[in-house]
């Protein structure tokens, strides 16, 4: 196993196009009465167009900040956004007006998020309410915005919605209340589409829906930032991988080439919660998770002096391919990362599952 | 970590020792029983005259006294026995210098309500001493016919008597020394307060919880019941009442008392609606703990949120609905209320002296009583809010 | 805390005059009677009345468990699986008699739980344990956390305020928390620990069985494995059953020894969990599974049920429950159409019937007028299929959705192609050697089991 001696950052991207959203060393904290969180602590990547991007983390790892934080959603206070750039289409967004914020969100960037109940207000139709979505943006007739909020209803698969365009918001189930969440974060035909946690409330059948649809609309060439802790949802969607841990990326890395190897010992034990039962030998599992150096350290079972302190560790390519990149130090150039592969098998063993086809 | 055949061991533990039929006799039972007996002996005893207390008790007294019980054992007993608890809300409610002085404020209130009119006695008429000014203020001379305080110098209307520290805060028409006045008002809204906080707040309460946890057809006929009721307005059928039967305090408290609880019972079953659900009650039933249990640990302490501001609002509410009709001049003329003094000060001619005067001339009288009930009424408020918070041990101060 | 002697755990206290005593419930320590399962549930049937006005007129029944029948025996872990509104939290909270069942029979250690009261029922209320899905509502936020943990105790009689707190203690650092903990109120613990302390409280009565609903749904990732690691070494140090309720197939993977798969208030499948998660037989649990995305990103195929409407549990098909989606209905005996072309067709059918019309043939879908070759393009309906009888139906059907006559549409086709999932209601199939509740596995029945995968 061999690994190359650093030298930059793996490239995220395909040089020969910008990416749609470039997201650098993005900094983002929590003000409570007792503390501060470093949510979010030095985050960047990359969104091409047409592409999903995954962030995977535990609840707590910082995703959903991240992602607030692109748009400023996220509530401040208690959030403070503190640093870094979030550049969309060539603008900055961290550094644009609230107004211009409120424009792009809506009509180039669009939130769905996991409990559809709270994009929709009950006491409105689904049809007022893409009516609404599509009247803000763009300056045409209630006629036909509510045209297009029957085909936008038709487009995420909601059957018969001429009729069902009437409908308030608990007439529909689940799955179809977060199509309507979807339909109406469609209504102004965003570049990227942000969809935090859309299918954890539903169930598994219904979730197989919310994929197929998620998977249509990036073929139609919208972008996805997906944000999920289910590592299987990741597989069914992700062109490219984030794996989020303490409020810093821990792995990143094309779908393939991140699961058929999880390199990071922190996403390799998220493989192996999948399989069998944990091994986590600290079970209260309290205590606050540093803020420095490795923020895994307190529970990664390879732990070295060199963990503590300073920045995290840079992302050393694993296995040659640049594009594949943990931050861990066993990848760097003094150390060789083969203790930490040959932990155990388990995570490989998962891939050729019979029951999952 | 204990020895394996530690006592101490929940897979140690002999539940067939330990089993058998639930407890009858829990404190409050016991409190609530011995303070019945202790009221139906004082109430034999006083009835046969055998002892004479020295003033007699009115019906109104015995149902407040009745009502005290009630407190004792509903109140009293579970916050003696959970020491540790009521002091920690204790502490947290006065931790906020605002919340302690409306504490203070009631507390001195009630103290003053009890004690006051066992030391001073009740009110005598002295129309010589009417109108007497506060201490450090003049009224004219010509309304005493016998001035206690000093006279200015001077002719006619220039000539006034100055307050003496007999009559600290003056007298009203009658030479009632507002200090009584206000005594006695005190007493009456600590009845309006007794008799709310013991009858109609458990009777909201037991009425809110049972519809929300029974459900069916005991909630829509309770409910039912409850929407007749919020339509009809209390003051009517006291209107009706004072035509037909004696007007008393009691009638008031009854008749508002009755009408005005159906708002917390509402509130109640809603909050138990959605307690009912949690996972706690599901595992308190699971582990076989009757409704009553449920509804005493479980619900109870997690509806106070919104119960307490709510009750602490009705208690507020009925006080100043007492002062009010009082004020109208619908009470008991021996019953000095708050309202009724604020009343008489602020119409002199009523009061048929025949003297010319404005009711700022003699503003004493409408203005230590309009304070006292501001005061009550802002300090049920603010410890309403303060005891929600101070129950919460989500709140941090 | 590894007291791993001959001597089981099991109430070694209990000494063997109590034996005498004719208390059932109160003789666990004596001879260990294996003829009977811990739990056995038997055609259980619990259905909610929907009532209409003052008079609450019943006018309709929720039939959220319509037939359920399983055992666990001592020590065993039994999963119910199933979509939300499949009726396995209620078919767990009647097993605990905390919904009143309108039919069947639960006996737990032989007994049946129906009738038990007194002493009787606070020795089954004592030895069935609950816990619930949401940490955050499982504890009362008014009770500290060695309150709560300590109430089991306390309600049933253990007056010794000391003993209840040592075991509370004791307890709570079995569990990972520590004796420090007990004064802490609930909303400060995170989900994990919540759900820790639940399993605290719910070991504290020495229980045989804990009926866990969704105990790790609101956990994920590896305080979920945690979690469940934790429940899994406790039941096996102490030998307790758990009715494991979940939508989780990784996670009743791991965690169970037996499973049922429910649809619609009734178990389709059940059997180890490693026979029907690595072989399902019942379509059902084949759609289950199929719809689970898998970890190797270049897989990613997901089954596709006919239909995506479940149907009413107030009006459940005719039949066999899951045939207006199933992807193996079985056709008439005398149609012998391939797979995919049958699947096609009854795709179409039930699409109708279900009313779930996609956007090319809606009804106003536009000012142009929907054409038959449309309805066969939206339906993927060939124009020419190679069986007369179906061939005809499918016209007619074709023909009357262009004139939009959508009644006639669906008649037409249920009479076209008449199927015996619709007919006839499924037992459980001997065809495979666990209880498969499917016509295809009934020997009477022409219609073979599909290969999986
Ligand atoms: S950098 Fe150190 S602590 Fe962090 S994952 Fe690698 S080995 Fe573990
Ligand atoms: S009986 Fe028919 S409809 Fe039901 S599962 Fe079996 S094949 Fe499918």
């Amino acid at each position: 196993m061999s690994t190359q001696p650093h030298t930059t950052t793996p490239q995220d991207r395909s040089d020969d196009e910008e990416p749609l959203l470039s997201v650098d060393d993005l900094r983002t904290r929590i003000r409570t009465e007792r503390e501060t969180i470093h949510a979010v602590d030095g985050v960047s990547f990359t969104v091409n167009r047409g592409e999903t991007v995954c962030l995977v983390g535990e609840s707590g790892s910082g995703k959903s900040v991240t992602c607030e934080s692109l748009t400023g959603i996220v509530p401040q206070p208690p959030a403070e956004i503190i640093g870094g750039t979030v550049e969309f289409k060539g603008r900055n967004l961290l550094e644009a007006s609230e107004s211009t914020l409120r424009s792009i969100r809506g009509t180039e960037i669009a939130h769905v998020f996991q409990n559809p109940q709270s994009a929709l207000d009950p006491v409105y139709t689904v049809g007022d309410q893409l009516v609404e979505a599509i009247t803000i943006h763009e300056e045409i007739s209630e006629s036909d915005a509510r045209e297009r909020a029957s085909e936008l209803l038709r487009q995420v698969g909601i059957p018969n919605a001429p009729t069902r365009i009437d409908d308030y918001p608990h007439e529909f189930s689940g799955g179809m209340q977060q199509r309507v969440a979807i339909a109406i974060a469609l209504a102004a035909d965003p570049a990227l589409l942000i969809a935090d946690e859309p299918t954890t409330a539903v169930d598994v059948t219904v979730q197989a829906r919310l994929i197929e649809l998620l998977r249509e609309l990036t073929d139609g060439g919208m972008s996805v930032l997906l944000i999920t802790h289910d590592l299987r949802v990741a597989a069914a969607l992700a062109d490219r991988v984030l794996v989020m841990f303490g409020g810093t990326i821990v792995e990143r890395g094309p779908i393939e080439a991140l699961y058929s190897q999880p390199a990071h010992p922190y996403t390799r034990s998220l493989f192996d919660s999948y399989d069998g039962l944990s091994r986590r030998g600290d079970r209260s599992a309290r205590g606050d998770i540093p803020t420095d150096g490795c923020r895994f350290r307190d529970e990664c079972p390879h732990a070295i002096d060199a963990c503590a302190g300073g920045d995290q560790p840079p992302f050393y390519t694993v296995d040659d391919r640049k594009t594949h990149g943990a931050s861990c130090l066993y990848y760097g150039p003094e150390h060789d990362p083969a203790p930490i592969l040959h932990d155990d098998a388990a995570v490989n063993t998962l891939i050729e599952e019979p029951t999952d086809d | 970590m204990s020895e394996p055949d530690d006592p101490n061991r929940f897979e140690r533990v002999d539940w067939d020792e330990i089993d058998r039929s639930g407890r009858l006799h829990t404190p409050t039972r016991t409190a609530f029983i011995v303070a019945m007996v202790l009221f139906a002996a004082l109430y034999a005893l006083e009835s046969s005259n055998v002892i004479s207390l020295g003033w007699r008790l009115e019906l109104l007294d015995w149902v407040i006294l009745l009502g005290v019980a009630v407190l004792l054992s509903l109140v009293v007993v579970p916050a003696v026995r959970q020491r540790d608890l009521t002091l920690r809300v204790l502490g947290r409610l006065v931790s906020r210098p605002i919340h302690a002085a409306a504490v203070g404020f009631l507390a001195v209130l009630s103290f003053v309500a009890v004690v006051g009119p066992i030391i001073v006695g009740s009110p005598e008429l002295a129309f010589q001493h009417r109108f007497h000014a506060p201490y450090g203020f003049t009224s004219e001379a010509g309304w005493h016919a016998d001035c206690l305080g000093t006279m200015t110098a001077g002719e006619g209307v220039t000539r006034y008597c100055e307050g003496s520290l007999t009559y600290p805060l003056g007298t009203d028409h009658r030479g009632h020394p507002l200090g009584h006045l206000l005594i006695e008002g005190a007493r009456i809204a600590l009845y309006v307060l007794v008799f709310t906080a013991a009858f109609v707040v458990p009777l909201a309460a037991i009425v809110g919880i049972l519809a929300g946890f029974r459900g069916g057809r005991i909630d829509d006929l309770l409910m039912g019941y409850v929407d007749i009721q919020l339509c009809i307005p209390a003051i009517v059928v006291f209107f009706i009442g004072y035509m037909y039967w004696n007007v008393s305090l009691l009638l008031l408290l009854v008749m508002f008392g009755l009408f005005s609880w159906g708002g917390i019972a509402r509130l109640v079953r809603s909050e138990t609606l959605q307690r009912r659900e949690d996972g706690y009650v599901l595992v308190a039933r699971s582990l076989g703990a009757s409704p009553l249990y449920i509804a005493k640990r479980h619900i109870v302490p997690n509806i106070t949120n919104t119960l307490i501001p709510a009750v602490f609002h009705l208690l507020a509410l009925l006080v100043l609905v007492e002062a009010g009709v009082a004020f109208l001049g619908f009470h008991h003329i021996e019953l000095y209320s708050w309202g009724s003094t604020i009343q008489e000060g602020l119409d002199p001619p009523l009061t048929g002296i025949g003297f010319v005067m404005d009711p700022h001339e003699i503003w004493w009288v409408s203005t230590f009583p309009a304070i006292a009930l501001t005061l009550t009424l802002a300090s049920l408020k603010l410890v309403g809010d303060g005891l929600r918070d101070a129950l919460d041990p989500r709140r941090t101060h | 805390m590894t007291d791993h002697s001959t001597d089981r755990s099991r109430s070694p206290a209990v000494q063997p005059d109590h034996d005498t005593q004719s208390d059932a419930a109160g003789d666990r320590a004596a001879v260990p009677d294996d003829s009977h399962p811990l739990l056995e549930v038997e055609n259980l049937e619990t259905h909610f009345p929907i009532t209409r006005g003052l008079l609450r007129r019943e006018v309709g029944r929720v039939r959220a468990v319509d037939g359920v029948s399983f055992e666990i025996r001592d020590g065993e872990a039994f999963g119910l699986v199933g979509e939300s509104g499949s009726g396995k939290t209620t078919t767990a909270l009647s097993a605990l008699r905390l919904e009143e069942p309108t039919g069947g029979e639960i006996r737990f250690d032989g007994d049946s739980i129906m009738s038990l009261s007194g002493a009787d029922l606070r020795a089954f209320r004592r030895r069935a344990q609950l816990v619930v899905q949401d940490p955050n509502e499982a504890f009362n936020p008014r009770l500290t956390i060695g309150q709560a943990v300590a109430e089991p105790l306390a309600l049933h009689g253990m007056d010794d305020a000391d003993r209840r707190q040592a075991i509370v203690t004791d307890l709570l650092e079995r569990v990972g928390l520590s004796a420090d903990d007990v004064d802490r109120y609930p909303h400060e613990f995170s989900g994990g620990e919540k759900q820790r302390i639940a399993i605290a409280r719910a070991l504290v009565l020495n229980p045989d069985l804990i009926v866990a609903d969704e105990p790790t749904s609101a956990l994920d990732g590896r305080v979920q494995s945690d979690v469940l690691a934790l429940l899994d070494e406790l039941r096996r140090e102490f030998d307790i059953a758990v009715l494991f309720i979940s939508h989780d197939i990784d996670v009743v993977r791991r965690f169970c020894d037996r499973i049922g798969v429910m649809y619609l208030g009734e178990i389709v499948e059940q059997g180890p969990t490693d026979e029907v998660l690595e072989a399902p037989a019942h379509p059902y649990t084949r759609t289950l599974l199929g719809s689970v995305p898998s970890l190797d990103p270049s897989d990613r195929e997901l089954v596709r049920p006919l239909t995506d409407t479940i149907p009413d549990p107030s009006d459940p098909p005719s039949g066999c429950r899951f045939h207006t989606r199933c992807p193996e209905l079985i056709p008439p005996e005398d149609v012998d159409l391939d797979r995919e072309l049958w699947q096609t067709i009854a795709a179409f059918r039930f699409t109708l019937q279900a009313d779930e019309l996609p956007a090319a043939i809606e009804p106003d879908a536009g000012t142009t007028a929907v054409d038959e070759a449309t309805v066969r393009e939206t339906f993927g309906l060939p124009s020419d299929i190679p069986d007369e009888r179906v061939d005809r139906g499918v016209d007619d059907a074709v023909d009357a959705i262009v004139r939009g006559d959508l009644e006639v549409a669906r008649d037409r086709l249920a009479e076209a192609i008449p199927t015996v999932c619709e007919r006839s209601t499924p037992s459980d199939g001997t065809d495979c050697e666990r209880p498969v509740r499917c016509h295809r596995y009934d020997p009477s029945v022409d219609a073979e089991p599909l290969s999986w995968p």
